[in-house]
């Protein structure tokens, strides 16, 4: 493991090494690019096909020309017979109405280096004297000729007059350019040939060139060339761009009057001298194999980066090769925002350490000339490398997953949902509309202040600004709060489905969030609870329903042998009064103890619910006829006249036949059991709405000091003694059974009038 | 002299109806289990089985299937458990009666004998054929004679209580309302009905039922009518 760390440090380390190495052969080929003398032909230099093609060769051929036509107009000036001649004139002034004085070459020649005037070995007019002595060099003269400029034209009268000073200069100047051609043309080996010829009758008046016996077509032949006749208006070339000024010369240089000129001016291409052609030749050859290896080494070095930097970017944040180990710098524990922050102020320090210390190492080892461009490729480096480093710092957050929750932002929004997501719904409420509000206010405020500096395009903007993000930061709480609405709408639905009875309901929680989820979670968990409880209630009552047949059958059993051997009692027919006295006890107990516990059984499942209805439509009318058939003879016993009243058309009701037979069936016999002997007993159905009552009627033989709810508790009798048959369950079952089928059932007590009513839904009422 | 095998847990039991069923003239063979009763029906033979549903080892409702693949002797079921469920549960596995305890020793014999009967003279029944003589199960109405026998037993039945038998039985299946049997009884338009029929039909089901609260052929259907059970 710490083997597979280290040798992913030192990869790492040579990848960045790499990194550096290639970024320096890109801003190193840029920088050779940029400062290049070809610089703005850009890539397209490289297919110019040679020196000649440039235009460096172009402007120094133009260059050529013109010293060419100032020799051709300064050599009769300055010469006689191919030499210097100092005693020529130069010009003439006169000093108010003072003779005309004629200067010599030598004389202002003289002049000059009093004034401070020399030629340099580059054949230029310096002065080194900083104060002229205006005294003297200003008192204009009046200038009559200028031997150098002999049809100078006169435009306005202050035209006329010269310093000596100036004139002087202008002398050197003219000087200076023959001296130049001179040197550059004669002296010195050259590659440039020229042939000036001016002709009259065929007759030479005047020649100038550094090519004495080659004709025209030779010094053509030597390569680039330029050519003119006097005879044609088209110059003759091979150069790419047309010389300017060419024919112009000729013809301002014409003064001696000739009708016929010719001029050629050549460069031998194999460049023979070592003039400033073979030299401009070979550094622009230079120049552009470099051009092109600097265009390779930016390509290589760009590529180069690029995968370099796409390793970087694989291999940032984990600490070993197979990329699993997560891994983060000490430095990387900062929160995200505070590492940018920090990355910016770090890159402004580098950027100032750059200026102070950069620039000066700039300006020691660089040219002036490229000093800017320098400082801006400094300022860039050091931009790119910052931007690396944090950047590379957030690709390592990221890939440990704390990019998000290591940001200030996050904990800001970890800080709100404490704020919010804690409270209650009042405080929260308060603390947004709060919030939302001072948005508004800070908003328009802004906009009021704005709109005072409404003349400003920048104010402008910004109110714009200001009122689109206002329009966003609406929207987004309009956005929230009906997000929230609609979280709650399915909060309520959940709540009104488990309200509705589907317990089991969990409602989804994929669209809350904050508190709502928090509500949500704690639905599921009353749903899971209140299901839970339902489950046990369900199974608790499913026990007792166990509990009850098993109770009843270990009853049951015993029970059966007590009556049967009670009954074989019987049947031996002892002797003996008290005998047959305890056997008729034990006959009667017996038979009530059956009684019971049918009724106990009965009534446990009748209150539990767990009875199998099967629900039919039947009418209530027969219903009661079949019951009174039933109970007439039994009632008859006890002299209890049953009155019927009841209608002649059928009611139709929704219930179980025979467990509604049972309800009857036990009202009836609690009407027989209670009803005092020799009365009526009523029943009468009616109508009442959309209800059907039922009711018996009949007046109690022993007096009922209780309430007719009472009755149908179970075990609660009328008689309190219990001295009667019965098990005291049988209105309590009736009860049960009814409401089970959907009835309802009331005992009314009224006085000695024990009234029992069995009301249910009226399904359909038909007259017969 | 016929051969009841009796089987319950509960000797007591047992042996009170041993003494019911001897003093009847029977012969009672006493099992404990369904495995005891079962490997006396192996050996022997016997002509009814009376047993109870919840006993140890193998219970009545197996035993009665066990029964049932082999022999088609009358059985019935004598079971502490009085549920619907519990005795459609045991009529349905092919248990001819179903009695439930504690029981009316009394009833006991009488469907005893009822079962043997129906049991040795189904032939009988069967050849006996003609357009005035209504059967249904054990019931059966001669028209020619107005005679009515319930399992080989003559009954006597008022000329209305046998009226509405015959309507019932020639229509049997068929639900009759209180109004409808008034109509086809008195002749006469039922208006403002009263529990006249109703009473006539209690007599005629404590005349030819066994037990009458739980009726086998004339039945009560609440609310709607009357019926005699299809059989």
């Amino acid at each position: 493991m710490k083997l597979k760390e280290y040798s992913m440090r030192i990869r790492k380390n040579i990848a960045v090494l790499l990194h550096m190495i290639f970024l320096t052969l890109a801003v190193g080929s840029i920088s050779f690019m940029y400062l290049n003398s070809q610089i703005g032909s850009g890539i397209f230099h490289l297919f110019d096909s040679s020196y000649e093609e440039s235009d460096q060769f172009n402007q120094q051929f133009q260059t050529d020309l013109d010293l060419i036509f100032q020799y051709v107009a300064y050599r009769d000036v300055f010469e006689t017979d191919g030499a210097l001649d100092l005693s020529k004139n130069m010009f003439s002034v006169s000093s108010g109405d003072g003779p005309e004085i004629h200067y010599t070459l030598e004389e202002v020649l003289r002049y000059a280096k009093s004034q401070g005037f020399y030629l340099n070995d580059q054949f230029e007019v310096v002065n080194d004297l900083f104060i002229y002595d205006n005294a003297s060099t200003n008192r204009d003269q009046m200038v009559h000729w200028r031997a150098y400029d002999p049809n100078r034209i006169i435009h306005e009268p202050g035209d006329a007059y010269s310093s000596l000073l100036d004139l002087s200069r202008e002398v050197l100047d003219c000087l200076s350019a023959y001296y130049k051609v001179n040197y550059q043309m004669f002296s010195s080996p050259t590659n440039l040939y020229f042939v000036v010829a001016y002709l009259n009758d065929d007759e030479t008046e005047a020649i100038f060139t550094n090519a004495e016996g080659m004709s025209t077509s030779q010094l053509k032949d030597l390569g680039s060339y330029c050519s003119l006749n006097s005879d044609s208006i088209f110059i003759e070339t091979n150069l790419t761009e047309v010389p300017k000024n060419v024919a112009r010369f000729m013809e301002q240089n014409n003064t001696y009057g000739a009708d016929r000129y010719y001029m050629t001016a050549a460069v031998d291409t194999s460049y023979l001298a070592d003039d400033h052609y073979a030299a401009e030749a070979a550094a622009y050859k230079l120049t552009r194999s470099r051009f092109a290896e600097a265009i390779a080494g930016l390509v290589i070095g760009i590529l180069g980066c690029l995968a370099t930097l796409y390793y970087l970017i694989l291999v940032s944040g984990y600490s070993t090769i197979d990329r699993t180990v997560p891994y983060l710098h000490s430095f990387d524990t900062v929160t995200t925002e505070s590492w940018v922050v920090l990355m910016g102020i770090c890159t402004l320090f580098m950027l100032f350490l750059g200026e102070k210390i950069g620039y000066r190492l700039i300006h020691l080892v660089s040219r002036d000339t490229n000093w800017t461009f320098m400082e801006r490729m400094l300022q860039a480096v050091i931009i790119y490398i910052c931007c690396l480093a944090g950047g590379f710092g957030l690709l390592r957050r990221y890939k440990n997953r704390t990019l998000w929750t290591n940001s200030l932002l996050h904990h800001f929004q970890e800080n709100l949902n404490l704020y919010l997501a804690d409270r209650t719904f009042t405080h929260r409420l308060f603390c947004v509309y709060t919030a939302f509000v001072a948005v508004q206010l800070a908003a328009a405020a802004l906009l009021a202040v704005l709109f005072h500096f409404r003349g400003y395009t920048a104010a402008r903007a910004a109110a714009l600004a200001i009122a689109a993000g206002l329009l966003l930061a609406d929207y987004l709480m309009f956005h929230r709060l009906f997000s929230i609405s609609v979280q709650d709408d399915q909060i309520a639905d959940a709540i009104s489905k488990i309200a509705g009875g589907d317990t089991g309901y969990q409602m989804d929680l994929s669209g809350l969030s904050g508190k709502e989820l928090r509500v949500g979670r704690m639905i599921n968990s009353i749903g899971t609870g209140l299901e839970r409880a339902l489950q046990e209630q369900v199974k608790s009552e499913r026990l007792k329903a166990d509990l009850i047949t098993n109770v009843s059958h270990d009853l049951k059993t015993p029970l059966t042998s007590i009556i049967n051997y009670v009954d074989l009692l019987k049947r031996e027919k002892l002797p003996g009064d008290r005998v047959q006295e305890y056997i008729r006890v034990l006959d009667q107990k017996s038979q009530r103890l059956k009684n019971l516990t049918e009724d106990l059984v009965e009534a446990s499942k009748a209150s539990s619910g767990n009875v199998k209805l099967e629900m039919t439509n039947l009418d209530l009318v027969e219903m009661i006829w079949q019951t009174n058939g039933e109970f007439e003879e039994k009632f008859s016993t006890r002299s209890l006249e049953l009155v019927a009243n009841l209608p002649s058309e059928s009611i139709l009701i929704h219930a179980d036949g025979r467990h509604l037979w049972r309800v009857l069936e036990n009202v009836y016999n609690n009407a027989f059991k209670y009803a005092m002997e020799h009365s009526r007993v009523y029943t009468d159905i009616a109508l009442r709405g959309d209800q059907v009552l039922f009711t018996i009627k009949n007046v109690s033989e022993s007096p009922l000091n209780l309430q007719g709810t009472d009755l149908t508790e179970r075990f609660v009798r009328g008689d309190v003694s219990r001295t009667t048959e019965g098990s005291g369950l049988g209105l309590s079952i009736a009860q049960s059974l009814t409401k089970l089928q959907g009835g309802t059932f009331d005992i009314l007590i009224d006085g000695d009038l024990f009234k029992v009513q069995i009301g249910f839904k009226v399904v359909e009422k038909q007259k017969q | 002299m016929q051969r009841i095998l009796v089987c319950d847990d509960d000797k007591q039991i047992v042996d009170a109806i041993d003494i019911y069923l001897t003093g009847e003239g029977f012969e009672v063979i006493k099992t404990y289990d369904g495995y005891e009763a079962l490997e006396y029906l192996e050996k022997e033979s016997a002509d009814l089985l009376i047993i109870d549903v919840m006993m140890p080892g193998l219970d009545g409702i197996r035993t009665t299937l066990k029964v049932r693949e082999t022999s088609s002797i009358p059985i019935i079921i004598l079971s502490a458990k009085s549920e619907d469920t519990d005795k459609i549960l045991g009529l349905n596995i092919g248990a001819d009666d179903y009695i439930s305890k504690p029981f009316n020793p009394l009833e006991l014999v009488a469907r005893v004998k009822s079962q043997l009967r129906r049991y040795t003279q189904l032939g009988n029944l069967n050849q006996q054929s003609s357009d005035q003589i209504f059967k249904c199960g054990g019931l059966v109405i001669n028209d020619d004679t107005k005679e009515v026998w319930v399992d080989e037993e003559p009954i006597r039945l008022t000329p209305i209580e046998y009226n509405i038998l015959l309507l019932l039985v020639k229509n049997a299946g068929k639900v009759f309302s209180i109004d409808e049997i008034y109509e086809q009884i008195w002749n006469e338009e039922a208006i403002g009905a009263d529990n006249t029929v109703a009473v006539h039909i209690r007599h005629i089901r404590e005349k030819i039922e066994i037990n009458p609260r739980e009726p086998r052929y004339l039945k009560v259907v609440w609310g709607v009518g009357y019926k005699i059970e299809k059989q």
